[in-house]
């Protein structure tokens, strides 16, 4: 994946396969045994998510800064490996931004505002996503 | 439902809480409603039950989970999390015809709303899973989504039929012919 750079100047680095991605959730969006439901991964009606779904790379150098966004009441946090998304068919693509250098996108999935085939599609990739997906807890430091 | 086990419904049994949203209507019986319920046509032979209570009992449980869900807050940062009233009530009559027939409704996994509000039941065996979801939106139809192993589909027949063979699919054991 190609560094991609943010109207500050700032350039993201290249997002690598053994890379966490991190995706905001509600506490709803977990099973009693802990695995991640779809709805965590599927993409809103509205549009919001028609150029990706948001997640943001986990990265030590901006763990306070996700730390703020992502611990909130009532939300968790999922994690995903990059390599996962790509064997799923999907890609994932930096989308920094002044506030989350380390924001990106999976992208790949069919708009399902559409037509019943991408509903299904993408119905699936967050079923999918969501198998390959479970929890994450920020580290003390 | 058979006729016989219509009849033993006794005509002044108070009415449960979880029929008295289904249909705005004033009635005295639980014979009114299962009239008012009643689908057109003869019942699948199969799934008459000459015991309905146990079907009752588990449509009580789902409809108390669903109606738990207006107690959530409108919406969050991540979309909407309240479900509307029609789409419980759409659950409901989806679901319903099923319990007439005296059909035990396999137990949830989880009863819950996505980001857009849409109620989402689901039910898990294995590898099998099956997802009632309806739309927030009242003039978007709901659909089931369903799955095993790399076998997945959406289906819009919301017909009694239909419902009861993907409801006796996920409880039932695994079709290798499928």
């Amino acid at each position: 994946m190609q560094p991609e750079s943010c109207s500050t100047g700032y350039v993201a680095p290249p997002i690598l396969p053994a890379d966490n991605l991190l995706r905001r959730m509600r506490e709803s969006d977990v099973y009693a045994d802990g695995r991640v439901k779809k709805a965590a991964f599927k993409p809103r009606k509205n549009g919001l998510d028609r150029d990706g779904l948001s997640v943001s790379v986990e990265d030590p150098q901006y763990r306070q800064q996700h730390r703020a966004t992502f611990e909130l009441p009532g939300k968790l946090t999922a994690t995903i490996q990059v390599k996962a998304v790509y064997e799923i068919g999907l890609d994932v693509r930096p989308d920094p931004d002044p506030s989350d250098p380390r924001h990106a996108l999976i992208t790949g999935i069919p708009d399902l505002t559409l037509g019943e085939k991408e509903q299904l599609e993408a119905e699936r990739f967050a079923e999918l996503l969501a198998r390959h997906a479970s929890q994450y807890t920020f580290p003390e430091n | 439902m058979s006729r016989a086990v219509l009849d033993d419904v006794p005509t002044n049994e108070p009415l449960p809480s979880y029929l008295g949203t289904l249909t705005g209507k004033e009635t005295n019986s639980i014979k009114e409603k299962i009239v008012l319920f009643r689908v057109k046509g003869p019942l699948p032979e199969d799934s008459i039950s000459p015991d309905s209570s146990e079907a009752l009992a588990q449509f009580s449980r789902i409809t108390a989970a669903l109606t738990d869900l207006l107690s959530l807050p409108e919406t969050d940062e991540l979309g909407l999390v309240r479900p509307a009233r029609t789409s419980i009530e759409s659950a409901q009559l989806t679901l319903f015809p099923l319990v007439q027939a005296g059909f035990v409704i396999p137990t949830p996994l989880d009863i819950g709303t996505d980001h857009d509000g849409a109620i989402r039941i689901v039910w898990e065996n294995g590898p099998r899973s099956l997802e009632l979801v309806v739309p927030y939106e009242s003039d978007a139809s709901a659909y089931f989504y369903h799955s095993e192993g790399d076998r997945y589909d959406l289906q819009r027949d919301l017909s009694m039929d239909a419902t009861r063979k993907l409801l006796n699919w996920v409880r039932g054991p695994a079709d290798p012919a499928r």
